[in-house]
């Protein structure tokens, strides 16, 4: 019985379901539309003031290599996140500065390169050395419209390579000296570990390596079949990366010690890509050629004459 | 049949290859073009999608493409030369053969370009060649001679097909289409057999003839140019000009002979493709068979013994039987061995047995120029590090294999073509010996 008294109310209930749907769908954006809306009845208030763009924010990384004759290169790098990936900034202007106790002093100004970097080479034998014996440099990113500013600094002692090359009969020897010069003299930097490159044409190519004993000093073997430039020349380098406190160390020499090697453009006679072909290869070509479809004139002249006696 | 059959009777007796299309070739054309279409799937993948459809790559950068166009105009060469030499020698056994030959060598001819074109990377700049051709180059030698080529054949076909063509417009008893006849008047060029005409036929067709055999040789070691002119282990070699010559007219003449016996059995050409025919070509196959074995095994034992370091790599690759030994092995047990033994055997020296040697040696040929060009790209000169194996390593794609069917599906519906056009035993041949009969 009690079935028979709900089922009409389920019935009308379900002939409302459509309609109902049929209405929430209607009401649901005008709804959020009006949310959207300032009231009627609400003043209009003030534009807000645009705010800024928020800026990208960066980091600079300063690296400094020691050469001899107290020349210092500084090198920032300087980067952003962008995406989550750090991606290195080109064209941006940097300040470098020798940060004393007191003040500091500005060294120079350089643009980031391709790959993010603005290097400076500058001598360093009168930037005075802070209370603790330390030369500190520190660089700086003032900002953009992309941007935020950002700097870095770098503290090193004094250290230097001193490289002699050594040729004899049968071996191509670099004798090195790594040591930290002082008001009491040169003191030997041991353990370090020192790299030996040969610039190449594009890049520089890992030719030996190895590691100062207690007196500094390290002999490093240089293989005697390079190519060097056209004089035979090779730009040797001796590199100690990043070594406790005196950071990069470089000492570069030049020694006829490589084959000589021309890198001028000569046209090649028989390559492929030379301008023109031998003479005797277009005369061979032309008479084959003339020879054959001559023959072929002779051919179609004959036919026409067929034709014309037809 | 009949050594004095009449021009006419010798018409009458191939009119219906030329009047009509059976339901079976139909058939035939139908499941050609089915094959044909395939390949058009294929290559429009490869348009679409780019070479990275085939299986060549970095390393490999030649595959079936051009092991099929090597293939190909090697056979159209032989065409050619088989042709040209048939006539200047006047060889009187040469009438079903010539005819065969010079549609297989417009057949060949087109096709096998074609894969040039499907093997470079941007064929619509095919025009390059010519806009900006480099003399020095012996791959514009071969586009040059090709191109060359294939006007030369087309002409001495067409010397050969006026008189026939003539014939045809004036065989009334022949049941063809008006369009049909007008074409063959057409390209008849008015022919009446007059002294004059015949005369200048006659001279221009062995002008050619003499042109095309040394052409042939010339354009057919162009070819091995590309391959020998490069510093690549298995390439670089001297003999490469006349070994490739002697391949190719081995390859053709093989191709003949499996041609004339799918002839002789479609149209019932016993009285006119002889077991003389099938003896005379299995001789000429077995000498050039034991020519392409001399150069064979000099080529080899001169690689083998030098011992050079690249050669060797190479060298090690064919005889290895985890590599490509088994198929060298057999490649040249089937092009060199197979067609000297059935040829030699004189119970063996039938059309049937011939045939197949024939067929067995067209096909070791396919797979001998194969070995050719994939096993000397998957031997780099620079040793490779960190290099994927399919780049080093070729395998041919389904697009790769259905463009190959579809380029051989095409050049047998060229053939099928030519041949509801033109009457595969030249009836003009018998014009001459109706007179003589006559007189």
């Amino acid at each position: 019985m009690i079935c028979f008294k709900i089922n009409p109310v389920l019935a009308s209930l379900s002939k409302m379901v459509p309609a109902m749907l049929l209405l929430l769908l209607w009401a649901a954006p005008v709804h959020l539309q009006a949310q959207d809306k300032p009231a009627a009845n609400e003043e209009t208030e003030e534009p807000a003031e645009e705010e800024e763009p928020s800026k990208i924010g960066s980091k600079m990384t300063l690296t400094v290599t020691q050469m001899p004759g107290d020349t210092v290169e500084l090198q920032a790098l300087l980067r952003a996140k962008i995406d989550k990936v750090w991606t290195t900034m080109p064209g941006k202007k940097v300040s470098f500065f020798a940060v004393g106790d007191e003040d500091e002093t500005a060294i120079g100004e350089m643009t980031t390169n391709a790959k993010g970097i603005a290097a400076l080479k500058f001598n360093a034998s009168t930037t005075p050395l802070n209370a603790a014996g330390y030369h500190a440099f520190a660089a700086r990113f003032g900002g953009d419209d992309e941007l935020d500013e950002s700097d870095g600094d770098a503290n090193i002692l004094k250290a230097k390579i001193e490289l002699t090359p050594v040729k004899e009969d049968s071996s191509l020897t670099i004798s090195l000296k790594v040591s930290a010069p002082s008001k009491d003299g040169d003191t030997p930097i041991a353990e370090a570990d020192v790299v030996v490159y040969v610039k190449r044409m594009v890049g520089r190519l890992k030719v030996g390596e190895g590691t100062t004993d207690e007196d500094g000093n390290v002999e490093i073997e240089i293989p005697m079949d390079l190519a060097g430039d056209e004089n035979g020349n090779l730009f040797i380098t001796a590199y100690i990366e990043d070594f406790e406190e005196y950071g990069n160390i470089a000492a570069t020499t030049v020694q006829p010690w490589g084959k000589p090697v021309s890198y001028k453009i000569e046209e090649l006679p028989q390559a492929l890509w030379s301008p023109h072909p031998p003479s005797w290869m277009v005369i061979t070509f032309f008479v084959l050629m003339a020879a054959v479809w001559g023959h072929y004139g002779i051919v179609v002249y004959k036919l026409s004459q067929i034709k014309r006696a037809g | 049949m009949k050594a004095s059959i009449s021009a006419t009777e010798h018409l009458k007796y191939f009119a219906p290859q030329i009047e009509k299309v059976s339901k079976s070739t139909k058939a035939w054309i139908v499941f050609l073009l089915m094959l044909i279409a395939l390949g058009g799937v294929a290559l429009y993948q490869q348009i679409a999608y780019g070479h990275i459809v085939t299986g060549m790559r970095d390393n490999v950068v030649w595959g079936l493409f051009i092991v099929n166009f090597i293939f190909l105009i090697g056979i159209s060469y032989a065409g050619a030369i088989l042709s040209g030499l048939l006539y200047i020698f006047n060889v009187q056994w040469r009438r079903p053969i010539v005819r065969i030959s010079g549609l297989l060598t417009i057949a060949a001819g087109l096709i096998g370009p074609i894969f040039i074109l499907l093997c470079i990377g941007r064929f619509d700049r095919m025009y390059y060649l010519f806009l900006y051709p480099r003399l020095q180059s012996p791959i514009i030698w071969d586009v040059m001679a090709i191109c060359t080529y294939l006007v030369g054949a087309v002409l001495y076909l067409y010397l050969t097909l006026i008189r026939d063509f003539s014939l045809y417009s004036d065989a009334e008893f022949l049941n063809i289409p008006n369009w049909k006849r007008k074409l063959y008047k057409t390209l008849s060029l008015g022919y009446r057999g007059t002294e004059k005409q015949k005369s200048q036929l006659k001279s221009a067709t062995r002008l050619l003839a003499i042109v095309m055999v040394p052409l042939v040789v010339i354009i057919s070691s162009v070819l091995s140019w590309i391959f020998g002119m490069t510093l690549r282990p298995g390439w670089h070699s001297s003999i490469f000009g006349p070994y490739f010559v002697i391949a190719s007219i081995l390859t053709g003449v093989g191709v003949i002979i499996v041609i004339m016996w799918i002839f002789r059995r479609l149209y019932k050409l016993e009285d006119f493709l002889t077991d003389k025919h099938f003896t005379y070509m299995g001789f000429i196959m077995l000498v050039l068979a034991a020519g392409y074995g001399y150069f064979t095994f000099s080529e080899y034992l001169t690689g083998w013994f030098g011992s050079e370091k690249w050669d060797s790599e190479v060298m090690h690759k064919l005889f290895d039987p985890a590599q490509y030994g088994w198929w060298f092995l057999w490649s040249n047990l089937f092009a060199i061995v197979l067609p000297i033994l059935v040829v030699a055997i004189p119970r063996l020296r039938k059309p049937g047995p011939i045939t197949l040697a024939a067929a067995l040696m067209v096909l070791a040929m396919w797979v001998k120029r194969y070995l050719i060009v994939v096993p000397t790209l998957e031997t780099p000169l620079l040793p490779l590090q960190d290099t994927r194996t399919e780049y080093v390593h070729y395998a041919a794609t389904w697009q790769e294999w259905a463009l190959t069917v579809g380029g051989l599906a095409s050049f047998l519906l060229i053939f099928i073509i030519f041949s509801k056009i033109v009457t595969i035993v030249p009836s003009s041949d018998y014009i001459d010996d109706e007179k003589v009969a006559k007189n």
